[in-house]
């Protein structure tokens, strides 16, 4: 059969090109699973551009002289250049191109908050939409991985220093990929038994299908990174023991928020109430919505609270759906305006049916003599004066009590950071929240020793996590080698090193 | 007449004491008699007085007599019993039975403990329905006072679908007497003598070895949790139990199914039709609740986009095959039905097939050296098919399935189907046409193959059919004489559809790998 | 590494395991505990670990669900998918005078590295150990080597005193004995009932809990248990915990959570398959 002269399918138009007008096309939707079917399952939800959708698009590109979305980026992707790439068709050179700046494109291009950051500021976004930037990174690492032929950059020669990464999420990945290519020996240490971070346990196959997690790590074991699973440093290993014993010249920590918070309310330790850490971690990591044929289980729910508002609570209420849930509501205690989820998974969220209960909180989850959840009490609330994060705070109105019937109840109300590593090294500074304080460009307290991401941030996206990695590395090449980087030196004034 | 406990019941020619009692409600514990099995007398529980003989007797072994005076219970009967019973405790892992803190243990360890081994009742998934725990219960033990003796025989794995745990045996030849007298198949049999007596197959060979067909009998009967199948002892009460016609050849064996969690968890023959006695053979047994439970099935019609098969509704997908149908000219598209549809679902197909005028109907593997020769670019099959990507003139695939079996990566549409236990209707078998019950509920979006031609037709605005249920299309085949056939699907028909059911069942697979040289593999 | 050295079931449904993985062996100190996974399909379940040797360790586990039978069926020579650790807080190692130690089940392994390690500071230790009858009591003479008392109790009084753990102490103490520190490890139900009857002796009480975990580094908060009325995760503020403090309702209620979702997994079956491919065929089937 060929697969080319397969029909378009009828029903919902696929581009949405229209031939008559001469001006500029308009933005490209993407196709994606109705809602009734993707509720069901748990594939991608966008089907991703195809060859032709995505030409059209680039071709929208102003190519601006002074590209604002290239400041929007996080990580500085030179946005204008693989957009013109793939308007001639050069797909894989425009994937090449994202990957000088950004090692995790594929990832990116789905999970990346481009309202806020790249599209925000593209000029076409003045008078018109903006150019679907997210949509096209996505496309140019798809079309390379799937055409199977990832070009490997050139590498430094080896310089015979080397470094320890701890964690394997976002951060850590990309210090890995910079370091690997400016000839570092590279060894990554991950707690868990596979690589990602946040991208494996975290964020849903729906959303980020985990086989692109794992072509991306494999991508940085060719560039020459060694991964350690099963490593709980802090534990098996401590940080001054790979400084001193393993030889690394230097070490960073990307280890993540990792400390699920919970409301300390009562029956909080009832069955049937999870973190979202938990919760995804058994869906996703331990892939217990395959089950049985995998092994570990998650309770299923039918009728599921999930508590929070931000993107974490949206993957959990759109999870507890695909792993069978009739209803799903989420409480957050502010109103939609202040949810930090971004845009898009808010609107996911609600054509799937989640039912969104906001200006208010639970006060107490309610067990069966089972020990089991059967209801929880919440309270209403108002929003009052802007507190210090500039979002109106949210007032309990008093005696404003009602109950919801819940068999499932996931607390996605954020994360601190894990102690495991300040525990074991007392010469890591943290402030008063747990986060290790580093200076702009990620050297903490402790000599040779690097953090980024959400261990020093507290729970922020995937791409400022990369930003603050790609800053930490350049910072680890400065000291370690003495190589100054233009950005590093103006952005940040580097003090001089004492000896 | 006769007098038993005082009261008095009728007699009837040819039965026994035991046989008498239990028409009359009177109760007598036995663990080695069952309704099913000649009497045997081995666990001498039933032990009873009848006056005027010296001695007692067992109930379930003496044929009644006119005019018999019998007592089934009195204190030197129960010492008697009592002490019986305790020397088969003191040889069965009972340590639960008799434990002083059973009761609340019960209480926090809700549940069975799934060990490898069962070494007490709370890690026997027999517990609930074990017969020595129910007369413990009935008798009040608390204490043993012979020396507890563990067999330490070796748990035995090696065998396909079943695990026996001699160590829990208390000889009641139930096993032994179903295999040979039910099953005529003399596998299991009492090896070794006295104290070290033992059931098992002759020469102590697993099962794979000898001639066992794995009906499973021997598990159905066994009073205790010695014989177990692996895959479905855990479930405990199930929460249905629903029969149905096996479908997987055209015996038409009738079967029970147990239902638990909306899957089905264990199948047994029909109580209630000769099946019973002859039993069901193994792909019913043991291989259908893996099989269609496997992961992999089918749930969402999808379409070809951008290299992969997308998820997607009814309605978008069976206007795109409508959209598709109506692009070709009948001459070049072909259908494929396979001997698993049911009788409505095959009447179904084919008059879809006339309206549309395809002629192409295509029920053989044979059948398919036509599509080069008549240029069949659109071809819509019911189930995996091999060696389609040799046929250059196809253009499309519409894959009709249960599961992704054989042709699945070369199909642009896919159309997921029930299996025969997900569906009502009727299947024309060697028996004649017997009834097939919906037992559970298809995955997902998954439907019967009538509805599916149904939903098409609609698309294409096809009018006559457009059916509620099964009874409407059947009384619709009455009035057209629509006469089956017997399918060619014998017993030893490996697949279901398109998927060979050892490829999902592991331990079948190593049934047929193991026994490949013989004729027949049971 | 990960791989299994040895491999022995001690008695039914009780398996020592000795596994090589330096990180662990180096590192490890009493009453801390490693996270193994069997394949890439199993759960990551936790184990005590019983004994360190240069790059291996031991543990004794106990067969139990589809995941330690996975393991069950693995051979010395096979690896594991995965080998975490140690991870929790070793256990309160001091000298505290006359040192009462409970075991059951697992537990009477786990319980073993304790003994040696309080004997070694100079405690009095007084071991008890429960098992449902005399088959299924392991680990006797090395026990009995660390103790200066031992005593044993089976549910059908197969052997030694006829009751448990609870039983002989209850006895011990009303009989005059004195004790300082008691630590007891095995099942839940156990591991309460013995925290009740030191409880109102003020015998301080430690106890070494086995919650369902997931991560075992503090992420999920899946092994929460309540101790004293604040929440405590068990991975990384235990194991080992206040006996009289502990919520025993709540803890066997979180670990009941699962008992339905287990029995759906055996209706899959590979692992035990698996040793029968390889008994037939020779060779397992990846």
């Amino acid at each position: 059969m060929s697969k080319k002269d397969s029909p378009k399918p009828k029903g919902k138009p696929t581009t949405s090109v229209k031939k008559s007008r001469p001006t500029r096309p308009p933005r490209v939707k993407m196709n994606e699973q109705p809602p009734a079917i993707r509720v069901k399952n748990f594939e991608e939800v966008p089907f991703g551009l195809t060859p032709e959708q995505a030409r059209l698009e680039a071709s929208r590109c102003l190519q601006c002289k002074r590209p604002k979305c290239v400041e929007g980026c996080p990580v500085q992707v030179q946005i204008p250049d693989f957009i013109a790439l793939i308007a001639e068709g050069k797909f894989v050179e425009a994937a090449c191109k994202i990957k000088e700046t950004n090692v995790l494109p594929a990832v990116c291009g789905r999970v990346c908050p481009q309202e806020t950051q790249c599209e925000a500021t593209c000029i076409l976004g003045r008078r018109h939409e903006p150019v679907a930037i997210g949509y096209l990174e996505r496309f140019c690492a798809d079309f390379e991985r799937l055409g199977g032929h990832v070009e490997l950059p050139k590498k430094a020669k080896p310089n015979g220093k080397k470094v320890a990464i701890v964690g394997s999420g976002p951060s850590g990945l990309t210090v890995a990929g910079d370091l690997a290519l400016l000839g570092y020996q590279v060894t990554i240490f991950e707690a868990f038994h596979k690589g990602g971070g946040v991208l494996v346990y975290g964020i849903p196959e729906f959303r980020l299908p985990k086989e692109i997690v794992e072509k991306e790590i494999h991508y940085l074991e060719r560039l020459g990174v060694e991964i350690k699973y099963n490593h709980v440093i802090g534990k098996c290993k401590t940080i001054n023991e790979l400084l001193t014993r393993d030889g690394f010249d230097a070490v960073f920590i990307g280890v993540g928020a990792g400390l699920p918070r919970f409301m300390n309310i009562p029956g909080e330790n009832l069955n049937g109430v999870y973190s979202a850490n938990e919760y995804l971690t058994r869906s996703n990591l331990m892939k217990a919505y395959l089950f049985p044929d995998y092994n570990t289980p998650v309770i299923k729910g039918s009728k599921v609270i999930v508590v929070g508002g931000g993107n974490v609570a949206m993957d959990c209420a759109r999870t507890a759906l695909r792993l069978g849930a009739n209803k799903v509501t989420l409480v957050y205690r502010r109103a939609r305006e202040q949810m930090p989820a971004r845009a898009e998974e808010v609107h996911h969220a609600e054509e799937e049916g989640i039912i969104f209960k906001l200006l208010a909180n639970p006060v107490e989850i309610i067990g069966d003599e089972q020990g089991n959840v059967c209801r929880v009490k919440c309270q209403n609330y108002t929003l009052g004066e802007p507190d210090a994060s500039g979002r109106r705070r949210p007032i309990p109105i008093e005696n404003s009590f009602f109950e919801l019937e819940a068999d499932l109840v996931i607390i996605a109300i954020g994360n601190n950071a894990n102690p495991l590593i300040p525990q074991s090294t007392k010469e890591i500074k943290t402030n008063k929240w747990g986060n290790i304080i580093t200076d702009p460009i990620g050297r903490t307290s402790m000599k040779r020793v690097y953090a980024a991401g959400d261990i020093v941030t507290g729970a922020a996206t995937v791409i400022s996590a990369m930003g603050g990695g790609r800053l930490a590395a350049k910072a680890i090449h400065f000291d370690l080698m003495g190589v100054s980087d233009p950005m590093i030196t103006t952005a940040c004034q580097l003090p001089k090193e004492d000896e | 007449m006769l007098v038993i406990d005082g009261k008095k019941v009728p007699f009837v020619e040819g039965k026994t004491i035991l046989e008498i009692a239990r028409e009359n409600n009177i109760h007598i514990p036995t663990l080695c008699a069952h309704e099913r099995l000649p009497s045997f007398g081995a666990c001498r529980l039933c032990m009873i007085k009848v006056h005027g003989v010296p001695g007692f007797m067992n109930a379930c072994t003496t044929p009644a007599k006119d005019g018999m005076v019998i007592t089934t219970n009195n204190l030197e009967i129960k010492k008697l019993r009592r002490a019986i019973f305790e020397l088969i405790l003191s040889e069965h892992p009972s340590s639960c039975m008799i434990c002083a803190q059973a009761e609340h243990c019960d209480k926090f360890n809700s549940g069975i403990m799934k060990a490898g081994v069962i070494t007490g009742c709370n890690t026997c998934p027999n517990k609930d329905m074990c017969e020595v725990r129910a007369i413990a219960e009935e008798l009040n033990f608390k204490t043993i006072r012979f020396p507890i003796f563990y067999k330490e025989l070796p748990i035995e794995r090696n065998d396909p679908f079943f695990d026996r745990d001699y160590n829990l045996c208390i000889h009641c030849g139930r096993c032994v007497r179903v295999c040979q007298q039910v099953e005529g198949a003399h596998i299991l049999v009492f090896t070794k003598r006295g104290h070290d007596t033992k059931i098992g197959t002759s020469f102590e060979k697993p099962h794979i070895e000898t001639d066992c067909k794995f009906c499973g009998q021997c598990i159905d009967v066994c009073p205790t949790g010695a014989l177990s199948a692996r895959g479905q002892k855990w479930y405990q009460e199930p929460d249905d139990r629903v029969r149905t016609t096996c479908m997987l050849c055209n015996k038409g064996c009738r079967f029970e199914m147990d239902v638990k969690w909306g899957r089905i968890v264990a199948v047994r023959p029909d109580p209630d039709y000769k099946t019973l006695k002859t039993g069901i053979c193994v792909k019913g047994r043991f291989c259908l609740p893996t099989f269609f439970n496997a992961v992999d099935r089918i749930r969402f019609p999808r379409f070809l986009q951008n290299f992969k098969l997308y998820p997607t509704n009814w309605d978008e997908i069976g206007s795109h095959v409508a959209e598709l149908l109506e692009a070709y000219p009948p001459s070049k598209i072909a259908l494929y039905l396979t001997n698993f549809l049911t009788d409505e679902s095959d009447y179904v197909f084919r008059k879809f097939a006339e309206m549309m005028e395809i002629t192409n109907i295509y029920t053989t593997v044979e059948d398919l050296t036509q599509i080069p020769k008549k240029g069949i670019k659109v071809l819509w099959t019911t189930e995996g098919l091999p060696g389609l990507k040799n046929f250059k003139t196809l253009e499309h695939l519409i894959f009709q399935e249960v599961f992704p079996s054989e042709g699945y990566e070369l199909a642009d549409v896919v159309l997921p189907a029930a299996a025969f236990t997900e569906q009502f209707g009727t299947y024309y078998t060697q028996r004649g046409p017997m009834p097939i019950q919906k037992v559970v509920k298809a995955p997902d979006l998954a439907l019967e193959d009538w509805k599916i031609v149904c939903k098409i037709a609609q698309e294409l605005d096809l009018s006559g059919l457009n059916y509620l249920d099964v009874d409407e299309i059947e009384q619709e085949m009455g009035r057209v004489n629509y006469k089956q056939k017997v399918r060619p699907v014998d017993e030893y028909y490996l697949k279901y559809r398109g998927t060979p059911i050892a490829e999902k069942v592991p331990d079948f697979k190593i049934l047929l790998e193991y026994r490949k040289n013989r004729a027949k593999p049971w | 590494m990960y791989e299994i050295v040895e491999k022995r079931e001690e008695v039914p449904n009780i398996h020592r395991l000795i596994i090589r993985e330096p990180n662990v062996a180096k590192k490890a100190k009493p009453g801390q505990f490693v996270i193994l996974m069997p394949d890439e399909k199993g759960e990551r379940v936790p184990m005590s670990i019983v004994e360190t040797k240069k790059d291996t360790f031991t543990i004794f586990m106990l067969e139990l669900g589809i995941t330690t039978g996975k393991i069950a069926n693995m051979h010395p020579g096979e690896k594991l998918y995965a080998v975490a650790g140690p991870l929790g807080q070793p256990a309160e190692i001091e000298y505290y005078g006359n040192v009462l130690l409970g075991g059951g089940c697992y537990g009477i392994g786990a319980i073993y590295p304790l003994a040696k390690a309080l004997k070694a500071k100079g405690n009095r230790i007084v071991t008890i150990i429960e098992a449902r009858s005399k088959y299924l009591i392991y680990l006797e003479e090395k026990l009995r080597i660390v103790s200066d008392e031992f005593y044993i109790a089976t549910s059908d009084g197969s052997r030694g005193t006829n009751g448990h753990v609870q039983t002989v102490l209850d006895r011990l103490i009303k009989n005059g004995h004195r004790f300082d520190h008691a630590k007891f490890i095995g099942c839940t139900y156990m591991m309460m009932n013995c925290s009740n009857i030191t409880a109102p002796y003020r015998i301080p009480t430690r106890v070494a809990l086995n919650t369902i975990m997931l991560d075992g580094s503090g992420m999920c908060g899946c092994c929460r248990v309540s101790v004293g009325g604040k929440t405590k995760f068990a991975c990384v503020d235990g194991p080992e915990f206040d006996g009289h403090q502990v919520d025993w309702a709540e803890l066997m209620k979180r670990k009941a959570a699962y008992q339905e979702a287990e029995m759906i997994s055996y209706q899959t079956s590979p692992h035990i398959c698996r040793a029968l491919i390889e008994n037939y065929f020779g060779e397992s089937d990846e």
